[in-house]
C-alpha cells in the first residue's frame, strides 16, 4: 500500500487577541491509499482545523504535509486550488450544496472547474448520482431533497472527480441516526470500491465505521489504533 | 466554460427578481436618458440645420448700410450716426456677381404690398429682384416662368407668386396668365413657385416677387441696399465673403458701411452650439448611468457577502481565484448588459414619444446607442470589479465557517 497523505509535525496557530493560539500541535500520521480513517475528538479539539489542512483549504503554520507526492504546506493559493481540484473530494456536515443549482449541477461543479465539456460534465455527474442511488432526483434542487439525499448528492460531488482522497467533516452530524446509518453505509461501499476516506467525527459509534481511528484532543494525537472488526 | 458561466449567472440573478429589477432600473434609466436626450438634441440640431439649408447653403447676403457692430464702430457710438452710404448701382451688382467664386447675384428689395384679384385682397411680402433670385434661394417653379433679364431691363409689370399667395388668391385655379393688382396697379402673373418646407416662425411660401426695376417705380425705392449671392462651392464660402468685402470696401471706403454674411457661417455657429448642448445633455445623462453603476456595486457587495458560503464551496471543489472573479464579474456585466439593452429599447421608445408630444424631431443615432450600451457595460465592469475581487480573494476555510 502506498502512502497518500503524510503529515509530519504539522502545527497550526491562530492569531487571537494579540497572541497566537495553537489549534494543532505537531500532528504526525500517514494515511495509506484505500484506507478509511476516522479522526475523532470533542469539539474544540482541532479536528476541523486538521480537516482544513488535510483538504488544502488552509496551510499549516509549521511542519510538512505531503499529499499524493506533493508537498503542499508551502504552496501558493493558486497551486493549492489546483491540488484541491484534482486530489480532494469534500463532504461537509451541513452538505454545502449550492441552493440555486439542481442535484446534477451540484455534482458537476468540480468538473466545471476542471474545464470538462458540458456533455462530459453531465455524463459523469449523472453516473455519480446513480452510484449514490439518486438517479431519479437529478433535477431536484437541494431544498426539494431530504437531508440524507442532500448528503448523498454531496458524496456524489466528492467522488465525481475520482479524487485520490475523500474528506468528510461530520457527515452524519445533521442527520438522524437512521439516515446517518445509510450515509455511513455509502462510505463503507466507497471504501470497498477502493476510495481513500478520511472522516472527522466526534461520535465514537460513527468512528468505528472506519478501519482505523485517530483520536485528537487539544490539538494533539492521543490515540491511533486499528478498529477491531465487529 | 464562458457560456456556462453566463447561463448560470443569469440564473443566479434571476433568483433575486425584485432586487435584480431594482438594480437594473438604475442602468435602464441611465441608458434611456442618454439615448433619448441625445436623440432629441440631435433631432433639433438636424431640423434647424435643414431649415437653414433649405434657404440655400451657398447663400451669402451682402447689405449696404450703417452697421454699428462692425469693427472700429465703437468709437463713433457717442456721436450721431453718419449719413447712410449710397445704394449699389446695377453695374456694382454685376461686379459682385462676377466676383471669383460667386455664381449668381440678385438685388433684393423687400416690402409689403396689397395684392388683389377681383374683390379679394391680400397683404403680402413682396420682393423686387432679378432672375437669379430663385436659384440662389432654392425655389423651383411649379408653373409658368421666372423673371427674365428682359423683364428687369424693361421694368415689366410681371409677378411671380409664392405657392402660399397663389393659393390664397386663386385657390385651386392656375393663376398663370391672370392679372393681380399690386397696390392697385395691374401685374401679369407669369409663374408660380413650388412649395418649400416651412421654416422657423415664417412660411417661405407667402410672398411674391416682381422685377426690382418695377419695384423701384411702384414704391419709389431708395435703391439697392441688399444683394443675395450664391457661392459656386460652399467649401470656399469664407474666401468668397472676403473677396466681396474687399470690393465693397473699395466702393464705400468704410468697414462700417456694409455687412457680408454667409448662411453657412451661421449654420456652423448654430451647429456647434447645438453640438455643445447635445454633449452637455449626454454628459448629464451619463451621470445617472454612473449612479446606476454604484447601484450595481452596492447590490453585488451584498450578494458577495450573502454568498460567502457558496464562494467557500466553489473554492473547496476547485474554483480558482480567477474563476470566482470571473463569475461575479460576469454577473455584474449581465446586470449592466441586460439593463443596457432594456435601456436602449426604452430610450428609443421614449425619444419618439417625447418627440411626438413636443412636436420636435428625434434622431436616434446608432453610434450614440452603441456608445451608451458600451458605457453601461463599462460601468458594470468597473463597479463589479471591487465586489468580484472581494469574493475572489476570500480564504476558503474562512468562507466555509460563515453561516
Amino acid at each position: 500500500m502506498a502512502a497518500i497523505a503524510i503529515l509530519d509535525k504539522v502545527s497550526k496557530r491562530y492569531p487571537m487577541a494579540g497572541q497566537e493560539v495553537p489549534a494543532l500541535r505537531e500532528i504526525s500520521f500517514t494515511v495509506q491509499s484505500g484506507e478509511f480513517v476516522s479522526i475523532m475528538g470533542p469539539s474544540g479539539s482541532g479536528k476541523t482545523t486538521l480537516m482544513h489542512i488535510l483538504g488544502c483549504l488552509d496551510v499549516p503554520s509549521s511542519g510538512s504535509y505531503v499529499l499524493n507526492g506533493i508537498e503542499v504546506s508551502a504552496l501558493s493559493e493558486m497551486r493549492l486550488t489546483d491540488v484541491r481540484r484534482k486530489q480532494i473530494g469534500f463532504v461537509f456536515q451541513n452538505f454545502n450544496l449550492i441552493s440555486t443549482l439542481n442535484a446534477v449541477e451540484n455534482v458537476a461543479l468540480p468538473l466545471v472547474y476542471q474545464r470538462l465539456s458540458q456533455a462530459e460534465q453531465h455524463e459523469r455527474a449523472a453516473a455519480a448520482l446513480e452510484h449514490v442511488g439518486l438517479k431519479e432526483r437529478m433535477k431536484y434542487r437541494p431544498n426539494q431533497l431530504s437531508g440524507g439525499q442532500q448528503q448523498r448528492v454531496a458524496i456524489a460531488r466528492a467522488m465525481v472527480t475520482q479524487a485520490p482522497i475523500i474528506l468528510a467533516d461530520e457527515p452524519t452530524g445533521n442527520l438522524d441516526s437512521q439516515t446517518g446509518h445509510e450515509v455511513l453505509e455509502l462510505f463503507a461501499k466507497l471504501s470497498r470500491d477502493g476510495h481513500t476516506i478520511v472522516m472527522i467525527t466526534h461520535d465514537h459509534e460513527v468512528a468505528t465505521w472506519g478501519q482505523r481511528t485517530i483520536e485528537i484532543k487539544d490539538g494533539r494525537i492521543v490515540a491511533d489504533r486499528e478498529v477491531v472488526a465487529q | 466554460m464562458i457560456g456556462q458561466t453566463v447561463r448560470l449567472s443569469f440564473r443566479a440573478i434571476w433568483s433575486q427578481k425584485v432586487r435584480t429589477v431594482l438594480t437594473m432600473l438604475g442602468v435602464i434609466i441611465g441608458v434611456a436618458a442618454v439615448i433619448a436626450l441625445v436623440a432629441l438634441g440631435n433631432g433639433s440640431a438636424r431640423s434647424i440645420t435643414s431649415r437653414i439649408q433649405s434657404l440655400g447653403s451657398n447663400l451669402i447676403v451682402a447689405n449696404v448700410g450703417y452697421n454699428p457692430f462692425a469693427a472700429g464702430a465703437a468709437s463713433s457710438t457717442t456721436s450721431a450716426p453718419p449719413s447712410p452710404p449710397p445704394p449699389l448701382t446695377q453695374s456694382q451688382v454685376s461686379a459682385l456677381a462676377s466676383t471669383k467664386g460667386i455664381s449668381a447675384a440678385a438685388p433684393v428689395m423687400s416690402g409689403t404690398a396689397t395684392l388683389g384679384v377681383g374683390s379679394s385682397t391680400l397683404s403680402s411680402s413682396l420682393d423686387g429682384t432679378n432672375g437669379s433670385y430663385s436659384s440662389i434661394l432654392g425655389y423651383h417653379l411649379a408653373d409658368g416662368r421666372f423673371l427674365s433679364p428682359l423683364d428687369v431691363q424693361a421694368a415689366n409689370p410681371v409677378i411671380v407668386l409664392g405657392s402660399g399667395d397663389a393659393a390664397s388668391l386663386f385657390g385651386n385655379e392656375n393663376p398663370v396668365g391672370d392679372i393681380v393688382t399690386v397696390n392697385g396697379m395691374p401685374f401679369h402673373v407669369i409663374g408660380v413657385l413650388a412649395s418649400k418646407a416651412s421654416s422657423a416662425g415664417e412660411n417661405p411660401n407667402d410672398f411674391a416677387v416682381i422685377p426690382w426695376t418695377t419695384y423701384n417705380q411702384v414704391f419709389g425705392s431708395t435703391g439697392i441696399t441688399s444683394v443675395d449671392l450664391s457661392a459656386a462651392n460652399h467649401a470656399n464660402v469664407t474666401k468668397d465673403v472676403g473677396r466681396l468685402e474687399d470690393k465693397l470696401l473699395g466702393w464705400l471706403g468704410s468697414t462700417q458701411d456694409y455687412t457680408v454674411t454667409a448662411q453657412s457661417q451661421i449654420l456652423s455657429t448654430l451647429s456647434s452650439v447645438n453640438r455643445t448642448t447635445t454633449l452637455l445633455l449626454g454628459g448629464v445623462a451619463s451621470i445617472s448611468l454612473i449612479v446606476g453603476g454604484i447601484g450595481i456595486m452596492n447590490i453585488m457587495l451584498v450578494s458577495v457577502t450573502e454568498r460567502t458560503r457558496e464562494i467557500g464551496i466553489r473554492k473547496a471543489v476547485g474554483a480558482s481565484t480567477r474563476d470566482v472573479l470571473a463569475q461575479f464579474l460576469v454577473e455584474s456585466l449581465v446586470l449592466a448588459g441586460v439593463g443596457g439593452l432594456i435601456g436602449v429599447a426604452a430610450g428609443v421608445a421614449f425619444s419618439h414619444v417625447i418627440a411626438n408630444a413636443l412636436k420636435a424631431s428625434a434622431a436616434v443615432s446608432l453610434p450614440m446607442t452603441a456608445l451608451a450600451f458600451g458605457f453601461a457595460l463599462a460601468v458594470g465592469l468597473v463597479f463589479g470589479l471591487w465586489p468580484a475581487t472581494r469574493a475572489a480573494l476570500m480564504r476558503p476555510a474562512a468562507a466555509l465557517r460563515v453561516d
